[in-house]
């Protein structure tokens, strides 16, 4: 019987590696990619690795393409994104806080209301907001990003859970009490114990934000808008690897290694973000959960 | 408009009042934020803008020396390369919302089936160049390459800047290794007999390839199967039933070779067939530089002067034509607040030998005065100058008028039916997969509101239920 | 997908509430508190959900209805019938189908396997498998072309085996649905499986103490026990999945533009929709389709916050 609960384990161990190279697998060959020259790529094992020189070599080479252009896209990454959490976040946390601890006519309905949105996927109502944005004349400016990035139904959720389960009620009580405004109970009650929350809100909106493909493809009209992530297709459009009908006009051109670097810059800041912030991600936060 | 900001129907005044100002605080930034381009030039007249791709690069260092201080702003855009549409997106939304001073007065576009697009409904676009560019300048283009510019009203719609034509590649080391002094070959069936040569005596080397995502602007198009063959304003004949198509689809898959002396993987691409191996292939005239990589330090390149250019086979009808595949377009916005200085630059870049002779790389200029001095620049890159020379002129004269330009991409539809078939195992042949091709090109047809005429039987039938 | 991951509540915080047990009922407000002090909290985000939410569906639905002969469903039923449309929705739902069963398995039981083990070890794994998603969007799809060309992949013992040498074989289109069911797991998959994780540390351990006391082996406890306490997670997996799955647009889109459009540009109906009214400027007929998935996605959502009893508004 302890013989057999032993075999399952290994057995389990077994199959957890396997998985755990079918989701790692990938990213070792990213990191692995720019060290190597692209006939390396071609030629040697996928996970071999090249040399840091190599790997320099690329980043030069991908920074060098078209004056700066990968840079511009990521400063705009940074732009859009950084923008669009901070809206969200000055929207989300008041908007939890008011859900949770306040009361006015509507507020089930928001609620509720809130609840649908953040269910219908964002990508539902590009085109929507495409067409609208063309309408107030918005389209190409950062504003046709930083807006919708700022709406942020599912940071009003999580706002609204934490305040209802974080924020003592009788607390709240006292303060009305003894004649604090709701703006006072709001600054020197919520707001201080407010951090983790907001530390949430940003880290969700910050990764969508950073990430989202199909929005700033649809917004945006000139190269220079870009950022990182819509770059990208258009790299790969532009190289003789992918496409050996890419012309190159003796500019600086991209191969394998330039693309995988490219990749590597387009993901390093989420990648990073989720390194440090692993362990209240995986082992603190979402790992606690309902209790009934 | 739609008011959405109907204020009236929210609760609370204070609401509404901060509604009202986050609003004016939105748009006064929107207002101030800055536009696609940084473009603020002190001077009084308006720079024309310019897009080019990154290959015209050279271009414009050529027109800027030869007009020095010239009030131009060159933007660098992807050419709208690869059915990425960048242009008919652009222009879309503009339609919409009023043409920026941002846009572009004049462009160049590498794909050269746009131009009609832009120029007739619904974009409309595209300015008529005939009031602008003269009757002899736009005879001297070579062949029948400027229906590409031809609107089925008559309009000129835009100017080429070089062509692409498919020519016949030679290894000439290789080439005479194998076949000695017997001359290359002029036809299809030609191709084919020293391809089952090759097999015989020399595995492991091909001459051509069905594997590729764009052969079929070389097998059909060079060859006059009218899949992609304009008749009428908005009606595109596509008749996989053709003599054409069939002759040359039953030469290729009978010939013995597919898989074998005809590659049916990607040359040229990962895993594909290496060109040092290439003993002959049709293809467009840039593959001796852009993918032959002369001399170039590449790993599947072959050294300066192994390539020369012959050309190219007769049609399995025995017409001298042949396909293409590219060949950059100037486009001239009818939006532009200086349309005679436009045109003039469009035309300067298409037609001057200064622009036009720069580098082999960029490809044979359409504008036959040109053709002259550029072939005599190859120098050493490729064997044969002079016969490559004149091959190349020949067939920039041959390409077949036949094949659009409709603003669809056939290389698309052949990539999705055609190549998953022939570079599978066990790999299917060309005539088996012809429907499927033919079907996907009436499907972009008619998605794109064109009516189709056939005589198939499949093509004729909604949704390929007659296949 | 780039959804953000829909997630539980957060955990126990180390301020005032330890001990207390937090629960998806929530207790109303607290008492007292000025009736109208509540509007202002909301109003920045109620602004942007009439101006970023209701009023861009409004106008698409207005642009839908918007005919040559006035209001009326001409652009649906023309949409409907373009010979794209029907092969978009069909490719979209074998993909769903694919992506959920497969996802639905592997996650709850690698969930169950990653839950036996010690709490370094346990969190070690989540960790890896929850790092793709950081990569959701194009750069999944640059990843994972590469993944899918046999000459540069550390995959391709498999690809091999299946007689696959270019990437145009593994693309070819019947694998399509196979190959984006793929890369939603592998950028998925990993939050899901933290999400299952927690809602199994909530399974009272008593119960399994019981239920091995009485000789229940380990895949029986999971059957009996863990997986019927944890089945509403799974529910909600597959409800917000197959919602964010129906708008499939980047994947094949970069795929297509690698593969020199082996992956049509009309694949999925959020890219027929793009096409429409991008390449031939019929926004009428685009916004159709976006309204199409739209409803897709609003039936959805309101199927499970009223029908489920995932969310007590309270």
């Amino acid at each position: 019987m302890l013989a057999r609960h032993y075999a399952y384990r290994i057995i389990a161990i077994l199959i957890l590696l396997v998985f755990a190279a079918f989701f790692f697998g990938p990213i070792i060959w990213l990191l692995l990619a720019p060290t190597k020259t692209d006939s390396q790529i071609i030629n040697q094992t996928p996970l071999a690795f090249g040399s840091f020189g190599t790997f320099g070599h690329m980043f030069h080479q991908l920074i060098s393409y078209e004056g700066d252009l990968v840079l511009t896209w990521l400063k705009n990454s940074a732009i859009y994104s950084f923008g669009g959490t901070a809206l969200a976040v000055l929207a989300a946390i008041p908007a939890g806080y008011g859900l949770a601890l306040t009361h006015f006519v509507g507020r089930r309905a928001l609620l509720a209301i809130t609840l649908v949105v953040m269910i219908v996927p964002a990508t539902a109502l590009v085109l929507p907001l495409f067409l609208e944005a063309n309408t107030v004349h918005l389209v190409g400016t950062v504003w046709s990003l930083i807006l919708p990035f700022g709406f942020f139904p599912f940071g009003v959720y999580l706002a609204y859970i934490y305040f209802s389960t974080t924020i003592p009620k009788d607390l709240i009580g006292a303060a009305r009490i003894d004649g604090a405004g709701e703006w006072g109970v709001f600054r020197r009650i919520a707001l201080p114990l407010a951090t983790p929350i907001v530390a949430l809100v940003a880290f969700f909106s910050f990764v969508a934000n950073w990430n989202n493909y199909y929005l700033p493809f649809v917004m945006t009209y000139d190269n220079s808008q870009y950022p990182l992530q819509v770059g990208l297709p258009i790299l790969l459009g532009s190289s003789p690897s992918i496409n050996p009908v890419a012309a190159t006009g003796g500019q600086a051109v991209i191969y394998r290694p330039e693309m995988a670097m490219a990749t590597i810059i387009a993901i390093a800041p989420v990648l990073l973000v989720f390194l440090f912030a692993q362990r209240t991600l995986v082992a603190g936060m979402l790992a606690g959960s309902t209790k009934e | 408009m739609k008011s959405f900001f109907n204020l009236k129907s929210w609760r609370g005044r204070s609401l509404r009042s901060r509604v009202a100002f986050a609003a004016v605080v939105v748009t006064g930034l929107a207002l101030a934020a800055p536009g696609a381009s940084t473009a603020t030039t002190m001077s009084s007249k308006k720079p024309l803008i310019v897009w080019i791709d990154t290959s015209r690069i050279p271009y414009e260092q050529a027109y800027m020396k030869a007009n020095p201080g010239a009030n131009i702003k060159w933007v660098i855009y992807n050419g709208n390369e690869n059915g990425t549409g960048v242009l008919q997106s652009k222009f879309a939304l503009w339609n919409r919302i009023g043409w920026p001073s941002v846009a572009p007065d004049v462009m160049f576009d590498s794909q050269n089936y746009d131009a009609v697009q832009l120029g007739t409904a619904p974009y409309n676009d595209l300015l008529s160049l005939s009031k602008y560019v003269p009757a002899s300048v736009l005879k001297g283009y070579a062949g029948h390459s400027m229906s590409a510019c031809t609107t089925p009203s008559g309009k000129i719609v835009c100017l080429r800047n070089d062509t692409a034509a498919d020519v016949l590649w030679v290894n000439q080391g290789l080439y005479t290794k194998f076949f000695g002094k017997a001359p290359v070959p002029t036809t299809w069936s030609g191709i084919v007999a020293d391809g089952q040569m090759l097999k015989k005596g020399h595995p492991g080397y091909t001459v051509g390839d069905i594997g590729d995502e764009f052969d079929d602007d070389f097998i059909y198009w060079g060859n006059g199967c009218p899949l992609d063959q304009v008749v009428g304003a908005n009606t595109v004949e596509i008749d996989p039933t053709n003599l054409a198509c069939t002759k040359i689809n039953n030469l290729l898959d009978n010939s013995g070779l597919e898989g074998n002396a005809i590659s049916t993987t990607y040359v040229f691409a990962a895993g594909g067939f290496p060109a040092a191996k290439v003993v002959m292939m049709v293809g467009p005239l840039w593959y001796g530089t852009a993918v032959f990589e002369n001399g170039k330090k590449a790993p599947d390149g072959v050294p300066n002067g192994t390539m020369a250019a012959y050309p190219p086979p007769l049609s399995v009808l025995g017409k001298p034509i042949t396909g293409a595949l590219g060949g950059g377009l100037w486009l001239v916005s009818s939006h532009s607040s200086q349309p005679a200085a436009a045109a003039a630059l469009a035309e300067f870049m298409s037609t001057s030998p200064k622009v036009q002779a720069v580098g082999v790389d960029a490809g044979l200029p359409d504008y036959t005065p040109d053709q002259a001095a550029y072939v005599g620049s190859f120098g050493s890159v490729f064997a044969n100058p002079v016969v490559s020379g004149k091959a190349w002129e020949t067939a920039a004269a041959e390409v077949w008028n036949g094949w659009g330009p409709t603003p669809w991409s056939t290389d698309a539809a052949w990539a999705s039916t055609v190549v998953p078939g022939v570079t599978a195992t066990p790999p299917s042949t060309l005539g088996k997969q012809m429907n499927s091709f033919a079907l996907a090109l009436a499907n972009d047809a008619r998605l794109a509101g064109w009516t189709v005429k056939s005589t198939s039987k499949c093509i004729n039938s909604f949704g390929g239920s007659g296949c | 997908m780039t959804d953000p991951l829909v997630t539980v509540a957060p955990g126990e915080h180390a301020s005032a509430r330890r001990g207390r047990r937090s629960r998806w009922r929530r207790e109303r407000p607290p008492a007292g508190g000025s009736r109208t002090a509540g509007y202002f909290f909301v109003a920045l985000y109620v602004a942007m959900l009439l101006c970023l939410g209701v009023a861009p569906t409004v106008y698409a639905i207005s642009l839908a209805l918007r005919t040559s002969h006035g209001l009326g469903v001409g652009n649906f039923v023309d949409s409907y019938h373009l010979p794209e449309f029907m092969p978009a929705f069909k490719h979209v739902l074998l993909f769903e189908a694919i992506w959920l069963v497969s996802q639905s398995v592997l996650v709850v039981s690698l969930a169950l396997m990653v839950h036996n083990l010690s709490r370094r070890v346990s969190a070690t794994f989540r960790f890896i498998f929850y790092l793709p998603g950081a990569m959701a969007g194009a750069a999944s799809v640059v990843i994972w072309l590469f993944m899918f060309t046999p000459t540069t992949s550390p995959f391709a013992f498999i690809e091999h085996a299946l007689h696959y040498t270019l990437l145009a074989n593994t693309v070819t289109p019947a694998n399509l649905p196979v190959l984006f069911a793929i890369m939603a797991f592998w950028t998925g998959a990993g939050g899901w499986i933290v999400v299952m994780h927690g809602a199994l540390n909530n399974v009272p351990t008593e119960l399994i103490e019981a239920a091995e006391i009485d000789g229940s082996n380990v895949f029986q406890t999971a059957l009996r026990i863990k997986l019927p306490l944890i089945r509403k997670w799974v529910v909600y997996m597959l409800v917000l999945s197959f919602a964010s799955g129906t708008q499939l647009f980047v994947e094949p889109q970069i795929l297509g533009i690698a593969t020199g459009g082996e992956v049509p540009p009309q694949w999925s109906p959020n890219q027929l929709a793009y096409y429409l009214a991008f390449q031939l400027d019929r926004f009428n007929e685009a916004a159709a389709i976006s309204v199409d998935l739209l409803v897709f996605g609003l039936l959805v959502a309101v199927l499970i916050v009223w029908r489920g009893k995932l969310f007590e508004v309270q």
